[in-house]
């Protein structure tokens, strides 16, 4: 865009959300040029930058946004809606530059119904403030990413996030009520929280990931909050021992908020604890594996096959985390018993410290991302999800694909009845940027056609965004793909919203 | 296919009396859409979803249109009864799949046999096909522990207006974009004819308890129920009768009997009825519903705003009245009478032209009769 061009959009804007609230400054539009997408951290390591919107908008009402949006859409310019950038899959990256629109200002707790146990949110507030606000009325969504510090609302419904506790409360889009949202005309529309009969709109919208509407607010379940726990830790005598023990505790009509799955390689870094006292791994793969978390990451992936296959010197023993919340002690203690009769089956009682120990650090992994790149060393991770009868083919199947390019951790969380979700970590050596991401895209292509091809869905909660979209119609097929052309085309016929996401 | 049409004299009858079913195990290519004469009604048994892509195929080219349910002149009635079979309900992931013809009665034995089922329904559903269920106002949802809504359709086959197959993959959860399975759930046909669903079942009954408590009127009943679902423990279904002045609630699964105690009363045996209105409403809607003047009401898919439910009148007459009041204060009414998904509740700003253009799109040359 030429400097009088993008002159001519600042002041244009500034007109509809004010002065301060427009940005054109290099530094800005850098940094809007990026989410948590794992090469996109790379390329900002070497101070390259790949992808920058012209300009950066924080409107704060809906009356902006429906502005913001007819103005794009009279001058052809992409725009991209931006909650707190912790998209992994480039889903907030402005791939075709033009407007990003950050709804960070609109950023509050609109309104607490107890009685009706709903809360109206809109949709910049960022997760752990939304929790911290409910709070103060007893209350709690229930819904805790390990992002919660770095996502909105927004973007939990726009990407059908999970968290943590969603074995018990759902995903975001089994709490969501209703919703206002801007289409690609700048209209606006609302649908519930009266559910209304004939086809839910709110699944249609739910999802979007921005290419349909720009989401402003949300209604959304919400729980009274639990005041008591009962928790514990298992060793699994196997993967396929836990899978089962999930199932069983599922079909057992148990719903624990949390109940989650390691694989031997994943419980050492999840960590494991009996009576506060570290258990320990074999000492020779516990250097190496010890290694994998400290700045010489580089040097123990010298050879990512060669780590996988120290993994089958530990015994294949995985760790099992669960716990019950509720408002009764009691009650809690009464379901996790019921839930201990069916883990002892397939593995052993570690006590609380293993559960206690994953409360303390959940949201902790989240973070680890940078010292892994700083230590020339990439890593991303791939959560998809299939029902029971595919779950260890798809965990054997992907560990194949990626065996030589990257370390590969997994555990199995998100549980239901007729399933539950594989969340796989990548871990590989960068000795160089360009093998680096050789590597990686190798990694990542043949983990994702090899759990395709297992049976298991392309995302459970992380979205398509930009690095999934060419995967998208092995996902939905021929049919499926012309379905939801359809729709792009009635929300937003211009294809003004988020281009180059869902839709490759 | 084992009923189509033909040029022959039935053609000429009209109404739906004269529905035409001649000439069983005729091929798809023998009816003739352009020739249907005005004032026929016509009914097409497909056999298979491949019956069904290419009737949908002739009616494109031909600008017939066709329609699930009762026949209509001028149109090509579908009668997806031959669509019946019924897969073995997988034990380990709780799945069954099922033909959009299936009796949800005929699957549900089926899910007994593996020890499943497929919870509460409410009475005019039992006797109803799988695709009329799912395609219908209440999209097939019941409530899952801990009292949250869930469709009871994990994947869907279905026709599209061009005559192509859609299937969605069947996964517990996902995040690949919108869910494109929600365009024919309710949607009545609007965007496709579901041919063939992938079911949820529920462990049948592992544990299963009843709990009764005496209440004086239907509020107090309502209430009850209320206040249970809002402490995130709703009953599997719930009843009250104005006679014995209880309202039952059944809860099932692990902790069934700890939920039934704190739902409070006695345990108990249940007995089903004949019901006179089903609804859908929120509990404020519930908390109204004294002047329908119910004998009895059902409830099942009971969850923190509001559950469905079937009202039993004294009067069976008194339906239609009732069914006017039921809507005026905020009930969605599920039967009698046909829901029209142009809701009055839910949908406000841009969401219903949006919805009808999406639907003009979605069959631009009309093939499914609105």
């Amino acid at each position: 865009m030429r400097p009088a061009e993008l002159e001519s959009l600042r002041r244009d804007l500034e007109r509809i959300s004010g002065i301060r609230n427009v940005a054109l400054s290099a530094p800005t539009r850098a940094l809007y040029g990026r989410d948590l997408y794992p090469k996109a951290q790379v390329w900002q390591r070497r101070g390259e930058v790949r992808y920058a919107p012209d300009v950066v908008v924080w409107p704060g009402t809906v009356d902006e946004v429906q502005r913001i949006v007819r103005y794009a859409r009279a001058r052809h310019l992409p725009l991209t809606p931006f909650g707190a950038g912790s998209s992994v899959v480039a889903g907030a990256m402005p791939l075709r530059a033009g407007i990003t629109v950050d709804l960070k200002r609109m950023g509050r707790l609109l309104s607490v119904d107890l009685a009706s146990r709903r809360a109206v949110v809109q949709a910049g507030m960022v997760g752990q403030r939304l929790e911290d606000e409910l709070m103060r009325s007893y209350a709690t969504l229930g819904h805790f990413p390990s992002s919660i510090y770095c996502s909105t609302v927004g973007g939990w419904v726009a990407a059908r996030s999970a968290g943590q506790l969603s074995s018990h409360y759902g995903k975001i889009e089994d709490m969501l009520l209703g919703l206002t949202a801007v289409t690609g005309t700048g209209d606006e529309l609302r649908v519930g929280p009266e559910r209304s009969p004939g086809p839910d709109l709110l699944q249609l919208l739910c999802g979007s990931e921005g290419t349909l509407a720009v989401i402003t607010d949300a209604t959304l379940s919400i729980h009274p909050l639990p005041t008591a726990r009962a928790m514990r830790g298992f060793r699994m005598r196997s993967v396929a021992a836990g899978v089962e023990a999930l199932r069983l505790v599922f079909r057992a009509g148990l719903r624990p908020q949390v109940l989650r799955l390691y694989d031997p390689l994943d419980s050492l870094s999840a960590g494991s604890e009996r009576q506060g006292r570290e258990e320990r791994p074999p000492r020779l793969v516990a250097q190496a594996l010890g290694r994998a978390a400290s700045k010489s990451l580089g040097y123990a992936l010298f050879s990512p096959a060669l780590v996988n296959r120290a993994l089958d010197l530990v015994p294949p023993r995985s760790l099992l985390v669960v716990s019950f919340e509720g408002d009764s002690r009691a009650t809690c203690e009464e379901e996790l018993h019921a839930a201990m009769d069916i883990l002892r089956e397939g593995g052993t009682d570690l006590g609380e410290g293993p559960a206690r120990r994953w409360y303390l650090r959940r949201h902790s992994q989240s973070y680890k991302q940078s010292a892994v790149f700083a230590a020339r060393a990439w890593v991303d991770t791939m959560e998809v999800a299939a029902t029971w009868d595919r779950v260890l083919s798809v965990f054997e199947a992907v560990r194949r694909a990626v065996y030589r390019e990257a370390m590969v951790l997994c555990h199995f969380s998100h549980a239901y009845l007729e399933g539950c979700s594989l969340y796989f970590t990548f871990i590989g050596p960068a000795p160089t940027v360009q093998k680096g991401e050789e590597d990686y895209d190798r990694a990542w292509r043949a983990g994702m056609q090899a759990a395709q091809e297992a049976g298991a869905t392309l995302s459970h909660h992380h979205g398509v965004g930009a690095t999934k979209a060419r995967r998208l119609p092995d996902e939905l097929g021929d049919a499926g793909m012309r379905l939801l052309r359809l729709v792009k085309r009635t929300f937003d016929p211009d294809g003004i919203l988020n281009p180059g996401k869902l839709l490759a | 296919m084992t009923a189509a049409l033909d040029s022959g004299p039935a053609w000429q009858a009209t109404g739906p009396d004269a529905v035409l079913t001649a000439l069983a195990g005729a091929p798809v290519g023998q009816v003739r859409f352009a020739e249907l004469p005005e004032g026929t009604a016509a009914v097409v048994k497909p056999a298979s979803a491949d019956d069904l892509q290419r009737l949908v195929s002739l009616a494109q080219r031909a600008r017939g249109r066709v329609l699930v349910g009762p026949p209509r002149l001028g149109f090509v009635a579908l009668d997806l009864s031959e669509l019946d079979q019924i897969e073995r309900p997988d034990e380990k992931t709780c799945l069954v799949q099922a033909g959009s013809g299936a009796l949800l009665e005929a699957v549900e034995a089926r899910a007994i046999q593996a020890g499943l089922t497929l919870g509460p329904l409410l009475p005019g559903y039992r006797a109803k096909r799988v695709g009329g269920w799912l395609a219908g106002p209440t999209r097939g949802e019941r409530t899952i522990p801990p009292g949250r809504l869930e469709t009871a359709a994990i994947a869907l086959e279905a026709v599209l207006w061009d005559a192509s197959l859609y299937r969605s993959k069947q996964t517990p959860r996902s995040a690949t974009g919108p869910d494109l399975d929600h365009l024919l759930l309710g949607g009545e046909g609007r965007f496709g004819i579901v041919t063939r669903a992938t079911l949820r079942l529920f462990p049948r009954a592992l544990v299963e308890a009843a709990a009764a408590r005496s209440v004086a009127s239907l509020k107090e009943a309502i209430e009850a129920c209320h206040e249970a679902a809002k402490a995130g423990l709703p009953p599997a279904e719930a009843r009250w009768d104005r006679v014995r002045g209880t309202v039952e609630a059944r809860f099932t699964g692990m902790g069934a009997a700890a939920r039934a105690r704190r739902f409070g009363g006695q345990e108990i045996g249940g007995r089903k009825v004949r019901a006179h209105l089903e609804v859908a409403g929120s509990w404020r809607a519930w908390h109204a519903a004294s002047p329908l003047r119910p004998e009895a009401f059902e409830l099942v898919a009971l969850h923190a705003d509001g559950a469905f439910g079937a009202l039993e009148l004294v009067d069976p007459a008194e339906a239609e009245r009732a069914s006017e009041h039921a809507r005026a204060i905020g009930f969605a009414v599920v039967s009698p009478g046909r829901l029209r998904p142009d809701p009055a509740v839910g949908w406000t700003g841009a969401a219903l032209p949006l919805y009808r253009e999406l639907a003009r799109l979605a069959d631009p040359s009309g093939v499914f009769a609105r």
